[in-house]
This record gives C-alpha cells, sequence and structure tokens, in this order.
C-alpha cells in the first residue's frame, strides 16, 4: 500500500500542485533558461532549487540533485509518515530504492569548466554529489533509516524499477517497508545528449502529435512508502510490475512494441487483471517519433483501443530517471480523485497511431491504473496501480 | 536466502577466466599481476562491438564465460549488473565536450553513457527480453547487487546472471575514485541446485560482522568494488561450509556461507 507521497518538480512543490496543475491543465515547461546549456528547447525547471541549502551534516552531498531530493523530501509531511514507519519496524527494517540517471553530474560537468592549468578538478566530494549511489545514500541519512538501499540507473525505466525491487526486497524478509523513489535534474550530459541524437525539440514537447519532435527535458524528485498493511477499501497500492528488455537498440525502440507489450503483460499477470480491466494508461509517451510509434503498436496489439490513454510529459516534461516516480505519483492521484488527464499539448493526433488517447480530460471514478516507463537499452517497466478491495 | 551458484566468469589482470582463476583462489597456483587479455566480446555483432565502450566491452565478456558454461540458455536469464563509477572514459569525453564554448556530444558516446549499457548491449548480443537491472551501491555495488540478484531468485524462482564490474578512470577524474586495474566477474545463480553447481549459498543481511579479507597475495585489489566479489570467489572455488562476510552500507554486512553441493 502507498502510505506516503511526496514530490518536487516543473508543477510546483507538493502532490497538491501536481493535482492542481492537472485539473487547471497548467503546463510546467518553460522556454530553456539554464544558463548553463543555452538549448532552444523546453524544459521543466524547478526554480525553488537554487534557494535550497543542505544542513551541515549532510554537506558532502551539495549538488543540484540532492537538493532538488531535500526539497522533494520536505513535502507532504513525507518526513512524518516514514517517522511513523520508522517507529511501527524499526530503522533497519525500512529499505529505500532510488532511481537516477544522471545523480549529481553537473558538478563534476560545470569543473571540467573551470579545470586547473594542470588539468585538475576542483575539489569535488565524488561519492556524495556524481556517484551514482549519492541519491540513495542522501536519501538514507536524510531520513534516518538504517536498513538495505539500492540505486537502478536504467534510464527512463529506473523509478519505475525501484518498486519491483522494493517489493521483492520485502517478500524475502530483507525489510518490512520500502521509500521508493527517483530523483532526477538539469544537467549538461543529457541536454547535449538527447539534442546530438535529435530527439530534443525545439518547442513544447506533443505526444502522440503528427507534429512531435521529441522530447522536454524535466527535472524532478519524487517518494513512496511503501507498507504490506491490512487494506482499507478504496486504498490505492501497487498491484503489479512487469519488467523486460527489448534485445533491439541502445536508443532505438524495438518498432514491434514486445518488449513494452511483455512488460505491460507481466504487469497484468501479477496483479490479477485482464487488459479489459484497465481504466488508464499513463502512457511513457516522451513525444519521440520513434517512442510514440512502438508505444502505440505495443498498447494496441494488447488493449485494442478500449482503454483511455494519455501522456502527461507535456505537464512535466521527461524527467528521465525520475520519471518512473513521477508518474506513479501522477497515476495515484487519478484514482484517488477520479480522473482521467487528457494528452496536453497535443493538437493534431497522428492518425496513424490507434490507442484510445484522450483529448478533453474526464471526471468519473477509476479503480485501475497502468503507468509504463520504457528506457534506453531498451529497459521496459510497467507499473499496475489500483484501488484494492478491503 | 539460498542459491546456486550454476556457473563463474571472470576477467582482471592474473585471472583471465574462471578455470585459471579458481586454480589461483583455492591455492593451486600463485597469483601474479599480468595485464589483462583485450575482452573479445565476441557475443556482439561486429558494428555493436565497434560502437560499444570498453565497460560495454568487460562486462559484456565476463557475462558470456558464465552464460557459455551455464546450464540455462542466455535468453532464460533475468540479469543484475553492478557498478561503482561507470564508464570514467565516456564520462571524461562527454564532460570535456560539455565545457566547450559550442559543447557537441557525440550521439553514440550518449547512447553508451548511460549506466545500463552493458546490460543493453548484453541483451541485445543474447536476445534476451528478460528482466535486466543496472545497479550502483558505490563500494557496495558487489555486494548490494548479491542481495537485489538473490530477490529475483528466490521470490521469482528463476536462474538469474549477476554481473559486476569496474575500471578505472582516467585524470583528472582518477583522483575521485583511484582503482588498481579493471576487474570484472559473472556468476549464474539457480533456485535449485543444477547438476555442475559449484556451491550452495545461503545469503543473510546483518549487522556488526566479521569481514572476510582478500585471498593472499592480492592485497592490489583492496578498494575496488567489483574485486569485492574475490572472498566469495574463493569460497565458490573450495567450498567447505565457511562463512564469507561482504562489506555493505554502515556496520551492516552480507553474510554468505558457502556449502559444497
Amino acid at each position: 500500500m502507498i502510505t506516503g507521497m511526496a514530490a518536487a518538480n516543473a508543477l510546483g512543490l507538493g502532490v497538491p500542485a501536481m493535482l492542481s496543475a492537472l485539473q487547471d491543465e497548467q503546463t510546467g515547461l518553460q522556454p530553456n533558461d539554464f544558463a548553463p546549456a543555452p538549448l532552444p528547447t523546453w524544459i521543466g525547471r524547478v526554480t525553488a532549487l537554487e534557494q535550497v541549502r543542505l544542513a551541515p551534516s549532510l554537506a558532502v552531498f551539495d549538488c543540484r540533485n540532492n537538493r532538488l531530493a531535500q526539497l522533494g523530501l520536505q513535502q507532504d509531511d513525507f518526513g512524518a509518515a516514514v517517522a511513523g514507519a520508522r517507529a511501527r519496524y524499526g530503522a533497519g527494517r525500512i529499505g529505500v530504492f532510488m532511481g537516477t540517471s544522471t545523480s549529481g553530474i553537473l558538478t563534476t560537468e560545470l569543473g571540467y569548466r573551470q579545470l586547473d592549468a594542470q588539468g585538475q578538478l576542483p575539489a569535488i566530494h565524488y561519492r556524495g554529489t556524481q556517484n551514482l549511489f549519492s541519491l540513495a545514500d542522501f536519501v538514507r541519512r536524510y531520513l534516518h533509516l538504517s536498513g538495505p538501499a539500492v540505486v537502478i540507473s536504467t534510464a527512463c525505466s529506473s523509478s519505475a524499477k525501484v518498486f519491483a525491487s522494493a517489493w521483492r526486497h520485502i517478500q524475502a524478509g530483507l525489510c518490512d517497508a520500502a521509500v521508493v523513489g527517483g530523483v532526477d535534474s538539469l544537467c549538461l550530459t543529457t541536454l547535449y545528449g538527447f539534442h546530438s541524437l535529435g530527439l530534443l525539440s525545439d518547442e513544447i514537447c506533443r505526444p502522440f502529435d503528427v507534429r512531435r519532435k521529441g522530447i522536454s527535458i524535466g527535472e524532478a524528485a519524487g517518494f513512496m512508502l511503501l507498507e504490506r498493511l491490512p487494506q482499507g477499501e478504496g486504498d490505492v497500492g501497487l498491484l503489479g510490475y512487469g519488467e523486460s528488455s527489448d534485445a533491439y537498440h541502445m536508443s532505438t525502440p524495438d518498432p514491434d512494441g514486445g518488449g513494452a507489450r511483455l512488460a505491460m503483460e507481466q504487469a497484468l499477470a501479477r496483479a490479477g487483471l485482464q487488459p479489459a480491466d484497465v481504466d488508464y494508461i499513463n502512457l511513457h509517451g516522451t513525444g519521440t517519433q520513434a517512442n510514440d510509434t512502438t508505444e502505440d503498436t505495443a498498447i494496441a496489439a494488447l488493449f485494442g483501443s478500449g482503454v483511455p490513454c494519455s501522456s502527461t510529459k507535456g505537464w512535466t516534461g521527461h524527467t528521465l530517471g525520475a520519471a518512473g516516480i513521477t508518474e506513479a505519483i501522477l497515476a495515484a492521484l487519478c484514482l484517488r480523485h477520479g480522473m482521467i488527464p487528457r494528452s496536453l499539448n497535443l493538437e493534431t493526433p497522428d492518425a496513424r497511431l490507434s490507442c484510445s488517447l484522450v483529448r478533453a480530460t474526464e471526471h468519473r471514478p477509476i479503480r485501475y491504473a497502468m503507468s509504463n516507463s520504457f528506457g534506453f537499452g531498451g529497459s521496459n517497466c510497467s507499473l499496475l496501480l489500483g484501488k484494492v478491495a478491503a | 536466502m539460498i542459491v546456486y551458484v550454476d556457473s563463474v566468469g571472470l576477467l582482471a589482470p592474473g585471472l583471465p577466466g574462471w578455470p585459471v582463476a579458481r586454480q589461483v583462489l583455492a591455492g593451486e597456483r600463485a597469483y601474479t599481476w599480468q595485464p589483462m587479455p583485450a575482452p573479445a566480446a565476441a557475443a556482439l555483432p561486429a558494428m555493436e562491438r565497434r560502437r560499444s565502450s570498453e565497460t560495454v566491452r568487460l562486462a559484456v565478456s565476463v557475462a558470456q564465460e558464465a552464460a557459455d558454461a551455464s546450464s540455462f540458455s542466455a535468453g532464460a536469464l533475468a540479469a543484475v549488473f553492478t557498478c561503482c563509477n561507470g564508464d570514467g572514459r565516456i564520462t571524461h569525453q562527454i564532460c570535456m565536450a560539455a565545457a566547450e564554448p559550442e559543447p557537441e556530444v557525440s550521439p553514440t558516446q550518449f547512447h553508451n553513457s548511460v549506466h545500463n549499457a552493458p546490460a543493453g548491449y548484453w541483451s541485445i548480443a543474447t536476445g534476451a527480453t528478460r528482466a535486466s537491472t543496472s545497479l550502483c551501491m558505490s563500494d557496495a555495488s558487489f555486494a548490494g547487487a548479491l542481495l537485489e540478484a538473490g530477490t529475483q531468485v528466490v521470490v521469482d524462482a528463476q536462474p538469474v546472471l549477476l554481473v559486476a564490474y569496474d575500471i578505472p578512470l582516467p585524470p583528472p577524474l582518477h583522483a575521485l575514485h583511484p582503482l588498481a586495474g579493471p576487474f570484472a566477474v559473472a556468476l549464474v545463480l539457480a533456485p535449485q541446485p543444477t547438476g555442475q553447481a559449484l556451491a550452495r549459498l545461503q545469503l543473510a543481511l546483518v549487522r556488526d560482522m566479521q569481514v572476510t579479507g582478500l585471498p593472499e597475495g592480492m592485497a592490489a585489489w583492496d578498494g575496488h568494488p567489483a574485486a569485492r566479489a574475490l572472498p566469495l570467489l574463493q569460497g565458490i572455488a573450495q567450498p567447505a561450509g565457511q562463512v564469507i562476510g561482504l562489506p555493505y552500507l554502515d556496520d551492516m554486512g552480507v553474510e554468505v556461507i558457502c556449502q559444497p553441493c
């Protein structure tokens, strides 16, 4: 069961800001004003980040990514929820499972712009910043937890796969509860990297639009607290997950959508559900020609055009290693508040795509929602969230 | 958690493959630091091999040794890859490119820079569509991945390929985490004993654990995240009920009891 959620992203600070943005159909994306990488594109920026300061005891973790992590952890009474879990299980029985693609690499990237005469970097706390594990290390210390910790870095599926890892660690008895989530922040590697692949749109991203030109990168921090608890009617929980590999190409998805389909099928199987049971699919829907086409092929094969689908990346941008958790939070909000959001920034749907794309946001109770995250290297993860029966 | 070691792959200076390494670890031959043969990564199609990076070729080569020696086909294995520092050469080149007044990053380098590049290339080479993950727990990357692989073996009752690798970082990154050399190890772990199983491992997460030292003559590997597997590999080479302690996080460790099969 999901007993806590917290977020900080371009839509604002805290989960209520995300809900308001969905209801008001207000994007969090803006023209790029990130000074270190002045590329013509749109971004999802967390402006409050510039004012964040870490406690002196955590100074070795100071970098953009961990500041964003802290900002997220301060929202939504998440600290209190975790404190309650600590009291119930003990700090050593709560695991931390985080996804990130670039962690604190911005610190090193900017350091390369300041190499000294001998080509040496300015002083960097490597394990606290650039290293991928610094995120889980920071979160663990910030929350005073002392159980197992994992960082998964599988590009865009990272903070969806953390749910699977947490589930298994709990099943295997290594912990009794889990803080899962992910954080990724603006950096040169991803902005210039996606640009070099021709995947960074120079306009706001338009998932599933016929004129879609690529992604808008967003930064985000998201967290959930997961516990095995007796379920109250209507509580939202993780019902299933599916993971697969494309085994096709490093940066292009398999056009047959086979890997994506496998992940979705597994999630349904673990949840004991049929495709027709799903009320809403939150698409990976990045806004690239290749992803959206492939994802549509997989969805059409499994669900036909019977299930409402939308991408919420038009709101948050593609938050890369934080996409899984950010969109799981959005799916949970939709379940709790009875909402199926439209696919934002869509002007002309691509007529070649056949899934049932939501054009106007609906307000009605839903029970089961799927969230897809498909990443570079063909790493696919599909989550099934839903309301449980008492 | 109980898992069975079905096969091993190993590649590092002085440890060119499991047959030789097993003899060294069992005390049947001395360990000497010899330059490592260049990883063949023969499983990669020629075009992918040309585009691949050093960490990809290293990880794929050890994965291949373990998979070739395994009772299971490569396609039947879920995969857990783990690495502390990623590919430092690529990190360096991207950072250098991004520091230019007009930054231009190579697209191939960018998709090779993702932490799951070795895992991705492995699945492309083998056509394996099962779940694959890529982890980083800093210096505890091996122990943490052993736990993750263990949960997959036990909870999903499936065989898992565990691959741990790390290579030195080039300057100026080298100073951030100096490593003695490249090291990579792969283990196929199974839920039941296979006909060729090398050892039965009982894994537990414990506190205040006694850390098992590196095998004799291998002090040069002290501090190398992937080489933290060496005490466990020594146990697998001669399982006799010994308790191996692998450091994990803070005061925690992963305790492994190695039994013969």
